[in-house]
């Protein structure tokens, strides 16, 4: 798995916002990598940095963003310095997405048939063969009798039927990687099992990779193999999936971990635990740790100085002083 | 039963879906939907129910009724040892003053324009009140009272919950109704939200009925619990009982569906197939049938009533599931 290139590899990314206030500086030293073949989540609360991280990487920053640094490489090619052809091409063909609310992913007036056609502009193929292989992708995604219900409208069909047909969607041009974006969040929970299935089957059957973004730790330790923890603009730890659910080294992530409450024990009646604070202002960086101030277990050095990545072995980092011991 | 705060029986709301004449012209028979469809519930002073349900499942519904918000088509309500007959405005906001709602979303049902301090003090001008004192509302919820002249945009998604709760609190009900909490919160604020509504609840004497779809955050906060599937309750009990031992199929289906925090605890159970059909053609028989596995030729037929499983225990399922197996949540 080491031995082939990652589809995607960002190292060191800095991106700051200019805003009135000053400038918010939304990622700092950002690096990860997904590799082929493997699902990637990335996991934080509000505020983290995980909409800016999926903008820079398909080059969607709002035009007040100035990346200050580091760089994205797709399938090895210079995201930041890809002309705008090239960029047509990533957007959709090679890396596509799937949106949080599958209420406002279709276009409300234009039938389905129609919008799967259109998203294959870039194939030559006769537009017979383009509906074709709609159909087929919509029976794959399990929409009943496809061939039919490929000329309607999205309002014909439910929430989880929606997300099913932008899956299919995002999936026709068989993008190497497919970047989703809290794609279960506005669904009920039998559905959410049933995407989060479908998403697993599919994985399996186009092999290609997935950064799955998510706040609910249960989907991501269900779905990923590896683990982005992100916390106001950083990456504050990176590792396999197991390591960061059974030994997590950065305090943010093992408080998150118990805050989820579907990890805490039946004991009712008991405090449910919180992590304590706020998050810092990005506009005016604290000078240490970014999680100091609501660290239990922060010291003295900690706000004295940003504390490094620490490598803590088989890939497993955390940007803590301590996540070297114990 | 004489000790019951809040006693529902047999609460139905209705939704007209065609106009009477347009019904008649067409020939359709039943030119409405049933949101709420027989649903019978009762909640002691100090306890807190869960109302747990998927989308349509007809939560929301229900505990607007209560208010008067939504009008109903049949059943009686009791509150605090009177049966609620006078439904008119003027008996309503009697009511209203006893019970407090906290609404889904804190942020849409603020008023944009109004500061803090204005959304807090409303309730009192509303009922033509006494203003209380903003500054200790303000502390009883948590809030600095710096923000009190702020508006609702400048607030976090937790300070905005907690002007809900500051609101929803400030006339000192005996019953708090809260739709969807902590929906839309970070993990580490959702914590501080229930732990706010269990201390006002130990201090105050609260009585809550949450409605949520979120069942590990329910399973934390409530005594018992009720889970609701097209209009009807399809199981009622003590939360713990509910969670372990599900007796309703769809009960445990949904237990089942929430996604575990750990990569070796892979699911096992069955995923449920399709989804909650449509109000405007429900299925015969037990509204479950068509997606239950279990289901059998009297469940597309007759519609199962509520029955007793034990003292505290009903479920709605001809074939109910032994109540000895454990499926998890946790690990």
């Amino acid at each position: 798995m080491t031995s082939s290139p990652p589809i995607l590899d960002i190292a060191d990314l800095s991106v700051s916002f200019a805003t009135p206030r000053g400038k918010v500086r939304a990622l700092r030293d950002v690096s990860l990598s997904v590799p082929r073949d493997r699902i990637v989540g990335i996991v934080g609360e509000s505020g983290c940095g995980k909409t800016t991280l999926i903008s820079s990487i398909l080059r969607l920053l709002a035009a007040n963003a100035v990346v200050e640094g580091g760089t994205i490489r797709f399938e090895g090619e210079d995201v930041l310095a890809m002309p705008d052809a090239a960029l047509g091409e990533l957007r959709g063909k090679r890396a596509a997405m799937v949106f949080q609310d599958p209420m406002t992913a279709l276009n409300p007036v234009v039938s389905i048939a129609t919008q799967m056609i259109d998203i294959q502009h870039r194939d030559p193929a006769p537009k017979a063969e383009k509906r074709a292989r709609a159909v087929a992708m919509l029976r794959r995604v399990g929409i009943p009798d496809p061939g039919e219900r490929i000329d309607g409208y999205a309002h014909r069909f439910s929430g989880g039927q929606r997300q099913r047909i932008a899956i299919a969607m995002a999936l026709l041009m068989n993008p190497s990687l497919l970047i989703a974006d809290e794609p279960t969040t506005a669904l009920d929970v039998t559905l959410e099992a049933q995407i989060v299935q479908l998403i697993r089957e599919l994985k399996r059957d186009f092999r290609g990779s997935i950064l799955f973004v998510s706040h609910n730790l249960g989907l991501i330790a269900e779905l990923c193999d590896e683990v982005v923890v992100m916390y106001a603009g950083e990456v504050v730890e990176r590792g396999d999936v197991r390591a960061i659910f059974h030994a997590p080294r950065h305090p943010y992530t093992r408080l998150l971990l118990a805050c989820d409450p579907a990890r805490i024990p039946d004991g009712a009646g008991a405090e449910l635990p919180t992590i304590k604070g706020a998050l810092p202002d990005l506009a005016a960086l604290p000078e240490g740790c970014i999680f100091a101030s609501r660290c239990p277990e922060a010291e003295l050095r900690c706000v004295a100085a940003a504390p490094a990545m620490i490598a803590t072995g088989h890939g497993h980092v955390a940007r803590c002083i301590k996540a070297g011991h114990g | 039963m004489a000790e019951m705060l809040l006693r529902l029986e047999d609460i139905r709301v209705r939704f007209r879906t065609h106009g009477a004449l347009r019904a008649r012209l067409t020939g359709i028979d039943r030119p409405y939907l049933d949101a709420v469809d027989g649903v019978s519930l009762s909640l002691a002073a100090g306890e807190t129910l869960g109302i747990v349900g998927e989308s349509g499942s007809g939560k929301t519904t229900l505990i607007r009724s209560i208010l008067g918000l939504v009008e109903l088509a049949a059943g009686r309500i009791w509150f605090d040892g009177a049966e609620i007959v006078d439904r008119s405005d003027a008996a309503l906001r009697v009511l209203r003053r006893q019970v407090g709602m906290m609404f889904q979303d804190p942020v849409a049902s603020l008023s944009p324009r109004k500061t803090v301090r204005s959304l807090i003090l409303e309730p009192f001008r509303i009922h033509g009140l006494a203003l209380g004192d903003p500054a200790a509302l303000m502390d009883m919820v948590g809030l600095p009272r710096a923000l009190l002249d702020n508006y609702p945009h400048q607030l976090s998604g937790g300070q905005a919950r907690r002007v809900g709760v500051a609101r929803a609190l400030a006339l000192r009900p005996k019953l708090v109704i809260a739709d969807e909490p902590t929906a839309g919160l970070d993990v580490s604020v959702q914590g501080e939200i229930l732990n706010l509504l269990a201390r006002l609840q130990a201090e105050l004497g609260l009585s809550y009925v949450i409605v949520t779809h979120n069942l590990p955050v329910i399973r934390h906060v409530s005594s018992r619990l009720a889970i609701m599937y097209l209009g009807r309750i399809v199981e009622e009990g003590p939360t713990r009982a509910v969670f372990t031992a599900p007796a309703h199929p769809y009960t445990r289906a949904l237990v089942a569906a929430v996604p575990r925090p750990d990569p070796d605890d892979a699911r096992s159970e069955p995923l449920l197939s399709g989804e909650v059909p449509s109000l405007r053609d429900r299925p015969s028989g037990c509204p479950f049938n068509p997606r239950c596995p279990d289901a059998q030729d009297r469940c597309r037929i007759d519609v199962p009533a509520p029955r007793a499983l034990a003292e505290t225990r009903t479920v709605a399922c001809h074939f109910p599931l032994s109540t000895r197996m454990t499926p998890r949540l946790t690990t």
